[in-house]
């Protein structure tokens, strides 16, 4: 590829020398190509986070299986028919499983990149407020997350990194408040912090909001184009709808989110139709992989722009496998294989591999036990953590599959032994949060012990 | 089953003489007598001999009645509006009540294919030329509570059973929420999608399901944590929430929902596939859990008991719940005119559902009407005038523009196609089972103000364009008095122009035009400013075609209409 400073200057002189259309450059157009040029010499410092959520709750439990023995007979009696056949044996170099532990068939790429090093396996973690042991729950002496096992309440708390206080009516989410302190103004362009599967309170900080967009189309306004009397709507709407205030605070909400859409999806359209396509193939058929894509295409696009930071959030549903798991759990584990690796494989190829970081997130884990063909929800699972700049390992403990260990609730709900917020801290603190803000921004993590740490080199 | 009267109230239209109501009363006699004949509709008590005598008509204004349809239909129309200010408001509700239910599945003209379209053109029906608003937009509600959805469960494979389970909402939806608990709890669709299904008793380590047991408590009865009347939530004494159910209880529910399969899967034997997605599923007791069950409020369901006295017991235990009232009050409130009801008329609403007057629980039809006639519903467009009212939904805005408009469709096959990828929103294809969007929905903005907005989670940025874009055309260029036969698209719906037209033609014609519109799609609520911006637009446009020495009214219109539609001041009801 070109050395990326004439890339840029390239792109501004696009932008600057008509590529925009016939549209008149906006004022939000002209403060990004004041960000461009005031950045010129920040490429150094590029990092990109992205979360994957997979929404309805990962048996991720299931991804691993161990090898042999009693480890392995413990397995298929809990599992039951949902035991898992085979898998690939990998090596922690930190620790020994007994027994031996593998990612099952469809995660071989995973175990790749674990084996190269550049994916972190954070096992047991879930949302907590304290360190809470089974003895502690049974004589009901440690404060528990509220309402364990809820979908919505568990996926807010994962992307929120704080237990939801009662009183606390704030909606922001940990990217948005990792964004808010590392940078004071609020007028970022709109592709620093985005979304490709819609609403979650991750993104939300107190003066930060993602931009939406679609995986597949940026559309533009039909309404502002190409036909008769469009040159009349424009000005029309723009300035007495778009850029008016409404007393009513909903109606004022809705303009907020509206008012801009047009002029970024006409900057986003025409920035995408510069870059030039990557020869990787989007594996067919996976949703996942096409948001992926987009992310690719938007911290090029970030790079170019001089962006020193982005966050990204995507997701893919349908894990919560109460029934049928056994068919459809490995083809959900496929399709997140596929897309991470893709993923990671554009990476390389536009040099970014070490600028970022990915990792999943989802509602809970689930039941070791089986209701039949399927599990229910539960509450500690493992995550992944993908990049460059991760020191690949198995992280914390892993508990054994039985359903009636220290670590192990009623139908073997496991009790997390890693704080997500712990969790949370490591990635934000390869971000660019201070030591001192981590603490703001994660309210219970002095309770826990902060050497979590996937990038240091040991 | 009315026309003589719509034909004649046509011809004197807005004169409103007597001869209109008696034609009108003759009408909802007609309308009565049929409910009556109806056996699964069971019609709440009619009202209607007691209509007040005409002298003692309370006058409800134009913008009164567009208001009401708004909130109890999908929007209103010069018709509907006329016809609430015949009979005022709570006659009109009433009357409503009485209405026999229009259901969507025989409206269905050809067979189902994989897709939603065909489903859809009986939901498109009813939403905009259903005698029984109330009741289907109650339904449409409902289907935002009790979600199943065609998108998980391969149920898309299942248009027949999906077009059944919306019939059984728009059954119950006025009826009562016990008996709709129950027809749900036993619908082949809910018991796919929540896994009830097939779910057996513990057998060595195999533990029954949980999940319909978990959702039917959190998102379709009582909720997460124990509730006040006025829908707050209680504190403990470390004021933190109280829980309303534990794990525990979860299980002892699962237990209950044991036993259950299709009314006749291959083999006869539990629990085969069918094809029938249809009959209500079937207990086979050899498979049911009959162990005692200690419940909510320390009831118990006894040993030994059949999977339907358990069921019935469990349903009766969730409707004694204290949380029930208020839990399903506030949701039903948010789907029909505000998403930010004063505790007081939660607590109001929550009083109805709790005796509606004859000591029955669970009276939908007075729950509605006491939702609808609320003075936080009539007067909270005034009384709170920067929060009152919801943002409208994607579909609600399609409904009430075609309802607006006397939108004709001039094809028979009726398809709205991609509606849920281009309007973010589908009758029964919500991504999961918490719908949409979340009945505690706020940006950070509305959150510092202590107020949500459900609707607002699925209005953002790309959503906007592709909804907009989605529409642009059949607004645009779907006048219906302007398409040539030739060129009619099935899946559009034409809107009618004409009356618009030759308000613009008459004298003050700018002003009347911008008063109609303001009427019918913002209920008499424009602001200044955005009168003075649609005059604007009409001056603009005119000056545009007289440059080029043309008159084309009919796109003057379309332009207006479209410029509504994408404003904030249309786009939350107030």
């Amino acid at each position: 590829m070109n050395h990326p400073l004439d890339e840029r200057r390239a792109f501004l002189k696009h932008i600057l020398y008509g590529g925009m259309g016939v549209a008149a450059l906006s004022s939000m157009q002209m403060s990004l190509m004041n960000a461009v040029l005031a950045q010129s010499n920040s490429e150094s410092d590029y990092k990109a986070l992205v979360c994957v959520f997979l929404f309805g709750g990962n048996d991720s439990y299931n991804m691993l299986r161990p090898m042999e023995g009693e480890a392995l007979t413990d397995y298929q009696m809990t599992r039951q028919n949902l035991a898992r056949s085979q898998a690939f044996e990998i090596s922690p170099g930190s620790q020994q499983v007994d027994g031996g532990i593998g990612l099952v068939p469809e995660l071989l790429g995973m175990k790749t990149l674990f084996d190269q090093g550049n994916l972190a396996i954070q096992a047991n973690v879930g949302t907590l407020i304290r360190p809470t042991s089974k003895t502690d729950i049974i004589n009901k002496a440690v404060v528990l997350p509220a309402d364990l096992y809820a979908h919505n309440s568990q996926q807010l708390t994962w992307q929120r990194g704080a237990e939801l206080n009662q009183k606390d009516t704030g909606q922001t989410g940990w990217a948005g408040r990792a964004i808010d302190v590392l940078q004071s103004n609020s007028n970022a362009p709109f592709i620093q912090n985005v979304s490709v599967t819609g609403h979650n309170n991750w993104q939300v900080g107190m003066n930060t909001a993602a931009y939406h967009v679609d995986a597949e189309t940026v559309e533009t306004m039909n309404i502002y184009k190409h036909h008769a009397y469009a040159a009349i709507r424009k000005p029309i709407l723009e300035q007495h709808i778009y850029h008016t205030s409404f007393s009513h605070l909903l109606a004022q909400s809705y303009n907020e989110v509206v008012k801009n859409a047009e002029d970024n999806a006409q900057l986003l359209t025409n920035s995408l139709s510069l870059l030039s396509p990557l020869d990787i193939d989007v594996p067919s058929n996976n949703t996942l992989a096409l948001q992926l894509a987009r992310v690719t295409d938007l911290i090029r696009l970030g790079k170019l722009q001089g962006l020193s930071r982005q966050v990204f959030f995507v997701g893919l549903g349908g894990w919560d496998s109460h029934n049928n798991q056994a068919t459809n759990h490995p083809k959900l584990l496929t399709l997140l294989n596929d897309a991470l690796l893709y993923f990671y494989q554009t990476h390389l190829a536009i040099g970014v591999e070490n600028e970022v970081t990915s990792f999943t997130m989802s509602d809970f884990g689930r039941t070791l036990t089986s209701n039949g063909d399927g599990t229910d929800h539960g509450w500690g699972g493992h995550q992944f953590i993908m990049g460059g700049s991760v020191r690949g390992d198995l992280y914390g403990i892993l508990p054994p599959q039985t359903a009636t260990n220290e670590y192990a609730l009623n139908g073997g709900r496991m009790i997390p032994t890693t704080a997500s917020e712990q969790m949370f801290a490591s990635l934000a603190a390869w971000y660019g949060v201070s030591e001192t803000d981590l603490v703001t921004l994660f309210p219970n993590l002095e309770h826990f012990d902060q050497d979590v740490d996937y990038f240091s080199a040991v | 089953m009315c026309a003589v009267f719509r034909m004649i109230f046509h011809i004197v239209f807005h004169q409103n003489n007597l001869l209109i109501l008696l034609i009108f009363i003759g009408c909802l006699y007609s309308s009565y007598a049929s409910a009556l004949d109806d056996s699964d509709d069971s019609p709440s008590v009619s009202p209607f001999l007691t209509i007040t005598p005409i002298q003692a008509l309370p006058a409800v204004s134009d913008e009164e009645a567009a208001r009401l349809l708004q909130q109890a239909a999908f929007g209103p129309s010069l018709e509907s509006i006329a016809a609430v200010q015949v009979l005022g408001i709570e006659t009109w509700i009433d009357h409503q009540l009485t209405l026999p239910a229009t259901y969507h599945a025989p409206l269905i003209t050809q067979d189902y294919t994989h897709s939603s379209a065909v489903r859809l053109s009986a939901w498109w029906k009813t939403a905009l030329w259903g005698e029984d608003q109330l009741r289907q937009r109650m339904a449409f509600a409902l289907s935002q509570i009790l979600v199943v959805s065609q998108n998980a469960a391969k149920l898309y494979e299942r248009q027949a059973g999906l077009i059944h389970y919306y019939d059984l909402l728009v059954q119950h939806a006025l009826g009562n929420y016990n008996d709709l608990l129950h027809a749900v709890t036993l619908s082949p669709v809910m018991g796919k999608y929540l896994t009830h299904l097939g779910n057996a008793k513990a057998s060595g380590s195999i533990r029954p399901d949980e999940n319909y047991a978990r959702e039917l408590l959190q998102l379709f009865t009582i909720g997460l944590h124990e509730l006040n009347m006025d829908g707050s939530k209680k504190h403990d004494e470390l004021n933190q929430f109280i829980p309303a159910y534990t794990q525990t209880d979860i299980e002892s529910f699962a237990k209950v929902f044991t036993g259950w399969c299709f009314a006749a899967p291959t083999n006869d034997r539990f629990c085969n596939s069918s094809n029938d997605y249809v009959t209500p599923m079937r207990a086979w007791d050899d498979y049911h859990d009959q162990t005692a069950k200690p419940l909510l409020l320390g009831a118990v369901l006894p040993a030994m008991q059949s999977a339907e006295a358990d069921l019935l017991g469990a349903l009766d235990n969730l409707m004694a719940h204290p949380n029930m009232a208020p839990f399903i009050s506030e949701q039903l409130i948010k789907r029909l005119t505000t998403s930010n009801p004063s505790p007081e008329y939660i607590s109001r609403v929550a009083q109805v559902f709790n005796n509606n007057g004859h000591n029955i629980t669970g009276d939908l039809g007075a729950v509605a009407k006491a939702i609808l006639l609320d003075s936080e519903a009539r007067d909270g467009h005034v009384n709170f005038p920067n929060s009152f009212g919801k943002i409208k939904e994607p579909l609600l805005r399609m409904t009430h523009m075609w309802r607006a408009l006397e939108a004709l469709q001039l094809h028979d096959k009726f398809l709205i196609y991609n509606i849920g990828r281009s309007a973010g929103q589908e009758p029964l294809n919500a991504p999961s089972v918490f719908n949409f969007y979340s009945p505690d929905f706020a940006n950070a903005a509305l959150a510092s103000h202590g107020l949500v907005s459900p609707e607002l989670q699925i209005s953002h940025e790309s959503q906007f364009i592709e909804f907009y874009n989605y529409l642009f055309s059949p607004i645009r260029y779907g006048a219906a008095e302007l398409v040539p036969v030739e060129n009619v698209k099935s899946f559009w719906l034409y809107n009618q122009f004409t009356s618009l037209v030759t308000l613009y033609e008459s004298e003050n014609g700018d002003d009347l035009v911008v008063e109609r519109l303001n009427l019918l799609f913002i209920a008499g609520d424009m602001s200044v400013g955005f009168k003075a911006t649609l005059k604007q637009l009409i001056t603009d446009i005119r000056s545009y075609d007289e440059n080029r020495n043309t008159y084309k009214p009919y796109s003057m219109m379309a332009n207006l209409v479209l410029v509504i539609m994408l404003s904030p001041e249309f786009v939350v009801q107030r």
